[in-house]
């Protein structure tokens, strides 16, 4: 909603600097190796969270192809890397230009039935692009992967090259796509395109009569989403610095769906949280895999089922003031 | 003529899994059609029973032929719980709601599985001896044959139950219009009930069938949910027809396409086909009944 | 006159059932035409039709001549031609203005608030701003779903059934609103049951029965028609119209 008659306080606008500051400022502050980690793959699933809650919080659809998009990503980027030798510097916004074109073809043909035929129909999506992966050997390597990848230098002119693939110097990296993911998702979902999601989202039978393209919205949401989980999935990829099928796994979008669902899907801030806390979370009970999943599953349950806000935002929005938050 | 006889055998080998697949989407389509559900749990039913019937004979020693259906009342008390606990609760529920409850539980009962039972994967063991039989060139076994007479006969068996029991009338007249059936007096949460017990009770079946074949471990249940899926939508979500021939034509052309093709491809043929149906025929191959 | 919308032998079939058969009308701007009917005539179908929502079996739609039985609904919405729905729909969790907006952000209009603001003062809501949609009344609900489709900026409106469940009081209003609207120009299509209003309100009345068009013509002329009172056998005579209220109508609000 764009809340074009609140003006931000002089509060809301300091307590952002803060916190942006406290962000640059972590890795000065910070050099446990795995924290550092930890918050570099946070960085990377706040991209695929803001992506993701354009789609299921925004418009209100539930794409399971998310996943699907990410994995793309790192192989787009990983593929132009080992047959072209292309640096990230190409690779990241080749992986979001085409993840998006990807995701307008196939928005195309699935987003004229939406509901459960469209959930069923991208999930069908993510498979055969998982068999694509694990299939075409020739182009993909299947389950050899794409190894090697690696983490480009920075060129300023006058000053040289510039190492980036210390923890330290990625997560600045990592920490700049997010912010800038952030501030694109505030300036779409704050403009008209943004209310109109809301708007579909809200009753779509009710504003396609008033004519609101339901359609045209949801593909919006559908592309942009794809676009940055590509992102995501490039900077993932030479992160890490392989790229394999298992990136396909059904996991992936279970562990996307619950860090916006559960971090309060329709607000900006709720899948940023969500995506903090559930890359932070699983570590901290790291040894019980499956323990773990059945907690997050019955988490999962029984929020969707009496918390549909999801449970950290509100949680957060009791404690911060109105203002400076961007109303669902 | 060897070619035929090849043909013939891919066929065969297609023709258990699309029984199988008609199954499970049966009762897919049911819970679809009356509940409004895509109930992305519905594979971990096809696992649970495949599992049940698994520990019933080979830890327990009971007799295969007890174990197939106490394995399916297994499942049929798990899924009235389920039903009582959670789908109750979630009647009137939107789209998003629902599907996430079901992704939820799916995972619940999947990394349950893999806490009781582990990773490995199980066998079930094999009543009948294990000689292969022949006609005309195709190779099959007893247990296969079983399996197939056992997988047609509960086709059958529910198609007849939706047809002509009164419960089944029941069931299709609140597909078609929820609030005419409640008028007439049909209690709608007894035919939830209903349709969400067959449909785990099918796939329990099928599981409990199929387990003699396939490897049984905790991950086959996603597999089995995804081909539900696509036989629905082929067949016309909402459609017992449809599930039954969507899931015979699947079957049949994963056995040629696993025979022709390299195996990894044949996954392919349901999700291409699905996307490819909604570009001409967005409603399906047959009308909802 | 020339007609804004045209509906030209139409025909909806659904499976076996035909819900339209034939139906032809007209109405140009500043007159209000009322189509009334039995339950089940084919009243909203006929809407559904005339707003994209239904595509029919034959026949077409004509707006300003261009023909529109084709087009998808959201593009008819644009063109002008927005109605409002039998069951109330509202956007229910948004702040009345958010929700109102609507049309006019589907039309890009520079200040969509703006326009949002100018409908809610023209049924009446304005003092209710930023209530959200849900927490309205019933009857001022209705009110909102006219204001939703006044902030489309259309050139013809469809009303279904925006008296219904409403008292004497509330219908009154409906009535001297619908007048207003219609000094103002618009070409304006009423579904309704209560003939209090139609008899009050209309210029012109149509009814239908069975899908069919049995009648038109002035309502006096409608109301003496046999295959009227026919199809209405039954109806309580409170129903009648008072001839009085004509003129509350006509009146008209500024």
């Amino acid at each position: 909603m764009a809340d074009t008659h609140s003006r931000r306080s002089p509060l809301a606008t300091a307590a952002t600097a803060a916190v942006l500051l406290a962000l640059f400022a972590l890795p000065q502050v910070v050099h446990n190796e795995y924290l550092l980690h930890l918050c570099i793959v946070s960085a990377i699933f706040v991209i695929i969270a803001l992506g993701l809650n354009l789609i299921v919080g925004y418009v209100g659809q539930l794409s399971l192809a998310h996943a699907a998009f990410f994995a793309l990503g790192a192989y787009v980027s990983g593929l132009l890397f080992i047959k072209f030798k292309w640096s990230m510097w190409i690779g990241l916004p080749a992986a979001a230009v085409i993840t998006g074109l990807i995701a307008f073809a196939l928005g195309w043909v699935i987003l004229r039935v939406r509901g459960h035929r469209f959930v069923i129909i991208t999930v069908a999506f993510a498979e055969i692009m998982k068999l694509v992966a694990t299939n075409w050997i020739d182009v993909t390597r299947g389950f050899m992967g794409l190894p090697g990848l690696t983490i480009p230098a920075l060129y300023i002119p006058g000053i040289g090259a510039i190492d980036l693939s210390s923890k330290e110097r990625f997560y600045y990296v990592a920490l700049t796509a997010a912010i800038i993911t952030f501030w694109l998702c505030a300036k779409l979902v704050g403009s008209s395109i943004g209310r109109a999601f809301v708007l579909v989202r809200e009753n779509e039978v009710l504003a396609e009569s008033l004519g609101i393209s339901a359609f045209r919205y949801c593909m919006i949401a559908f592309v942009a989403g794809a676009a940055m989980a590509g992102a995501a999935g490039s900077l993932y990829g030479h992160y890490v610095g392989f790229v394999s099928p298992d990136l396909f796994n059904f996991s992936y979008i279970t562990i996307m769906l619950i860090m916006v669902i559960l971090g309060g899907k329709g607000t900006l801030l709720g899948p940023v949280l969500g995506a903090v806390i559930f890359t932070f979370l699983p570590e901290l009970l790291r040894e019980a895999s499956h323990y773990r999943m059945v907690i997050f599953a019955t988490i999962l349950i029984l929020a969707t089922m009496f918390m549909p806000r999801g449970i950290i935002f509100p949680l957060v929005e009791h404690l911060v003031p109105k203002r400076w938050r961007n109303k669902p | 003529m060897p070619e035929l006889a090849i043909f013939g055998q891919h066929l065969l080998n297609g023709l258990l899994i699309g029984c199988a697949y008609a199954l499970i989407a049966i009762g897919l389509t049911m819970i679809f059609g009356v509940m409004n559900i895509a109930n992305f749990a519905h594979g971990e039913f096809y696992m649970i029973g495949a599992f049940a019937t698994f520990y019933l004979v080979s830890l327990l020693k009971v007799n295969y032929f007890l174990a197939l259906p106490l394995a399916v009342v297994i499942v049929l008390v798990l899924a009235i719980v389920i039903q009582q606990v959670i789908f109750k609760r979630l009647r009137d529920a939107p789209v998003m709601t629902t599907t996430l409850v079901t992704i939820g539980l799916s995972l619940l009962l999947e990394h349950l599985a893999h806490l009781l039972w582990g990773p490995q994967p199980q066998t079930i063991p094999n009543p009948f001896p294990t000689a292969p039989l022949s006609f005309a060139g195709i190779y099959t076994t007893p247990l296969y044959l079983f399996a197939m007479l056992v997988t047609a006969a509960l086709i059958v068996i529910g198609h007849v139950l939706i047809q002509r029991t009164r419960m089944g009338k029941a069931m299709r007249a609140t597909f078609q219009n929820k609030e005419a059936a409640a008028l007439v007096g049909i209690r709608i949460d007894s035919i939830y009930l209903y349709a969400f017990g067959f449909g785990a009770a099918l796939a329990a079946a099928a599981g409990a069938v199929l387990g003699g074949f396939i490897p049984v471990e905790p991950t086959m249940g996603g597999v089995a949910t995804l081909k539900a899926f696509v036989v629905v939508i082929l067949g016309g979500m909402g459609s017992f027809v449809g599930a039954i021939v969507g899931g015979l034509l699947l079957g049949l052309a994963e056995g040629l396409g696993a025979g022709y093709m390299s195996s990894g491809w044949k996954d392919a043929i349901g999700f291409v086909a699905v996307i490819l149906l909604l570009l001409f025929r967005p409603d399906g191959l047959f009308k909802r009944g | 006159m020339t007609a804004l919308l045209e509906v030209k032998d139409v025909s909806v079939r659904f499976g076996g059932l035909m819900a339209l058969k034939d139906i032809s009308l007209a109405v140009s701007a500043g007159e209000v035409l009322s189509v009334i009917g039995p339950n089940g005539a084919g009243k909203t179908t006929l809407f559904n039709v005339i707003t994209g929502r239904v595509r029919p079996t034959t026949g077409e739609v004509r707006f300003r001549g261009e023909a529109i039985h084709q087009m998808p609904a959201f593009r008819i919405a644009q063109m002008g031609v927005v109605r409002t729905f039998q069951k109330t729909e509202v956007f229910g969790v948004l702040p009345l203005v958010e929700g109102v907006l609507a049309g006019a952000l589907a039309r890009g209009d520079a200040d969509p608030e703006a326009r949002a603001r100018e409908a809610l003062e023209a049924v009446g809501l304005a003092a209710k701003m930023h209530f959200r949609a849900d927490q309205l009344s019933y009857g001022d609900q209705r009110l909102l779903e006219i204001a939703q489709a006044l902030a489309a900026n259309p050139t013809v409106l469809l009303l279904d059934e925006p008296a219904s469940g409403m008292n004497h009081q509330e219908s009154a209003q409906i009535v001297r609103l619908i007048g207003a609207l219609r000094t103002r120009g618009f070409a304006i299509v009423l579904v309704e049951h209560n003939m209090h209003v139609v008899m009050s309100i209309s210029d012109r009345v149509i009814v239908l029965n069975y899908g069919e068009k049995i009648a038109e013509g002035s309502p006096e002329a409608v109301r003496a028609d046999r295959n009227v009172i026919e199809a209405y056998l039954g109806v309580p005579h409170a129903d009648a119209p008072q001839d009085t209220d004509k003129d509350t109508a006509n009146a008209g609000a500024p």
